[in-house]
């Protein structure tokens, strides 16, 4: 099985969350397995993944945390507009 | 005392009044609509942080009286920062009502706080703020059904448009006159937030909006760097522009061809020229014309404009968005992404910086923040001092001194970052939405700042210039400053006379650099004087907030790390000019 967190998928992919990293703030964020979101921005430098959820809300993810994150990818759905 | 008719002990009320409570998420309009419903105003921001201590008002047209307290924004009631436990303190002291403001372009997350509240005893009214955004986004939310889902009265609002408060303060007079609880019930078994937003929100396809290309090249890195650099060149093309016409037009020709020669004839009614008290009241620092000059015509107009631009990016939520996008850059320095938000608030007051930094979590953040902007971040007035003295003659200069500043903050926080245990927090936020701001807050906000900082740290300014006037032209000073001296003129290579703006500089910032002014200094004076100006310990004010917000250990290492860097760096740029100019005239060779 693939675990490259969310850092090294490309920006515009839509993934739905397999796995947590150990970090309690996520579920305050919304966060939760089974979330999809989308990746919107690769900040440079090592910097925060910007993701956007269904609410249309976007959350910016420490480039570590973001690491950890084991999701797969899925087509389709409100998320995948342009 | 009015006795209540069910008194509990979760029923305090204030002075006989009644308790009004007004909570929400960081950053859902929660300070809009306290300075809406209050008469007393308070700064409102677009970004965590600005509420960390409760302000109270006077509700308006509130029957019976009430008092509206803006409790800090924070996520959920768990105690995690300092946020939550102020927040906690000020529910557990009992409310009347709660208003819980929704960010409806962002419910599902707000709802966590909105269902424990509604656990409480409290009854709770909401408002779902920010509809006018929401429904750009292509939002829709039936207020109804959630209202229904929260057994409570919700009610769409648009606080930076006053849309929506007639009918909020009708329903909370309906519950603190006791007519009527509305739909208030207790709240049983709720649905978790993600079903409750499922089932009141839909969403419709919409076209990209202009607000939406801002809010995806403000954050993408090869838009959003260079939309960052040309924002602080343009907000300081317009400073320093804008700044220097209007004082070239219209404070300089006032003063010079009325004010100066009418306070001399004055000067001249009760004592003739050439007298210590003729020179005290309108000498070279004569006090009746520097401190009208120094703080009116030279520092309000820069003051002014540099509160025009940093709560016009505060109030349009750039500033968070541009933190995401640097965070990377910004960790190498000990410095978190959020931290650009104090660190700009520095570049005008130090003050509400260090008090901003409440809302990091961690010490080590705040360390680090704090003694950077003591030490390189120049406040506004400092930097409206570097402008008359260095501006007039060479731009390059003037940016050569930033430049200094840049440098130093960089590798001080390195080392802080290296130095100092703790770790910084992850970044994990809501990106907040990019919005125009509305002009009357935003105007309302400049003159409030624009006030407190000219009656606040304008005022020891003025005793600064006192203490110049009476030590430089009674000739006192040579008895005080012979311990400078030897610092001064040989290793930093400034006349004598520059040991009052480092004594001054330690009342206020700028007093570091304006007596500089008036003394013929050359070109490799003035910046070496600015470098260590700028450097220099942080003014009183600043001392007292650092001792009063960590420790005086902190307050102290932190001033003698400025002085010291200051005058190392101070003569290291005096020794490295006149090795080139040595070197320029070819010595040695």
């Amino acid at each position: 099985m693939k675990n490259e967190g969310l850092c090294k998928l490309a920006c515009a992919t839509v993934c739905r969350v397999k796995k947590l990293p150990d970090c309690p703030l996520l579920e305050g964020l919304g966060i939760e397995v089974g979330t999809e979101f989308c990746i919107k921005q690769k900040s440079p430098w090592r910097g925060p993944i910007v993701v956007e959820t269904k609410g249309r809300r976007q959350l910016a993810i420490d480039y570590h945390i973001a690491s950890q994150f084991e999701v797969e990818e899925v087509n389709g759905g409100v998320l995948s507009r342009k | 005392m009015a006795v209540s008719c069910h008194e509990n002990k979760n029923h305090v009320q204030t002075e006989g009044k009644k308790r009004v409570l007004l909570m929400g998420n960081p950053n859902v309009g929660k300070s809009v609509i306290f300075s809406t419903l209050t008469k007393k105003r308070v700064i409102t921001a677009n970004y965590s942080g600005t509420t960390v201590t409760a302000m109270k008002g006077e509700l308006v047209q509130a029957k019976p009286e009430a008092v509206l307290i803006d409790v800090p924004g924070i996520y959920s009631l768990k105690p995690v920062s300092k946020a939550e436990e102020a927040a906690m303190t000020m529910l557990n002291e009992g409310a009347d009502v709660i208003i819980c403001v929704l960010d409806a372009t962002n419910l599902e997350r707000n709802l966590q706080l909105a269902l424990e509240l509604k656990r409480k005893e409290t009854p709770v009214i909401f408002l779902l703020n920010m509809m006018d955004v929401a429904e750009k986004k292509g939002i829709q939310i039936d207020d109804k059904k959630l209202s229904s889902l929260l057994q409570a009265p919700v009610i769409p609002t648009v606080a930076v448009k006053r849309k929506g408060f007639n009918r909020l303060i009708a329903e909370i007079n309906k519950v603190i006159s006791g007519r009527e609880h509305g739909k208030q019930a207790p709240l049983t078994d709720a649905m978790p937030p993600v079903l409750i937003g499922e089932e009141v929100q839909t969403y419709i396809e919409y076209e990209e909006s202009w607000t939406d290309k801002w809010e995806r090249w403000t954050i993408q890195p090869k838009t959003g760097l260079p939309i960052a650099i040309l924002a602080v060149l343009l907000a300081l093309a317009f400073v320093v522009g804008a700044g220097k016409a209007v004082r070239s037009v219209f404070f300089l020709p006032l003063l010079n061809n009325y004010y100066i020669p009418f306070m001399e004839r004055l000067a001249g009614n009760w004592t003739t020229e050439g007298t210590a008290l003729y020179s005290v009241l309108v000498g070279e620092f004569g006090v009746l014309i520097k401190a009208v000059e120094w703080p009116i015509a030279l520092i309000l107009p820069y003051v002014f404009l540099f509160y025009i631009v940093l709560s016009f990016l505060e109030d349009s939520g750039y500033l968070p968005r541009l933190g995401i996008l640097i965070d990377g850059l910004l960790r190498r320095f000990g410095l978190h992404g959020h931290s650009i938000i104090p660190i700009s608030m520095g570049y005008g007051c130090a003050v509400p910086a260090i008090i901003g930094t409440r809302a990091a979590s961690s010490l080590k953040e705040r360390l680090i923040i704090s003694a950077l902007v003591s030490l390189a971040v120049p406040c506004i007035a400092q930097t409206g001092a570097f402008i008359a003295l260095l501006g007039d003659h060479s731009f390059v200069l003037l940016l050569a001194v930033f430049l200094v500043s840049f440098f130093v903050m960089f590798i001080s926080g390195a080392v802080l970052n290296k130095f100092l245990k703790g770790t910084l927090d992850p970044v994990l936020i809501e990106v907040p939405n990019l919005l125009v701001p509305s002009a009357s807050a935003l105007w309302k906000k400049v003159m409030m700042r624009t006030k407190h900082f000219m009656i606040e740290a304008e005022i020891p300014m003025v005793f600064g210039i006192l203490f110049a006037a009476l030590t430089i032209e009674t000739g006192a000073l040579t008895h005080v400053s012979f311990i400078l001296e030897p610092l001064v003129v040989s290793f930093l290579g400034l006349p004598p006379e520059a040991s009052v703006a480092l004594i001054l500089g330690v009342v206020r910032r700028e007093l570091a650099v304006l007596p500089l002014l008036g003394m013929d200094l050359s070109l490799a004076q003035m910046f070496v004087g600015s470098v260590v100006a700028l450097l220099y310990i942080p003014c009183m004010s600043v001392f007292f907030v650092l001792i009063k917000e960590f420790r005086i250990k902190w307050a102290l290492s932190i001033s003698a790390a400025t002085i010291i860097l200051a005058f190392v760096v101070g003569g290291m740029a005096n020794y490295l000019i006149h090795f080139f100019q040595w070197m320029a005239l070819g010595g040695g060779f």
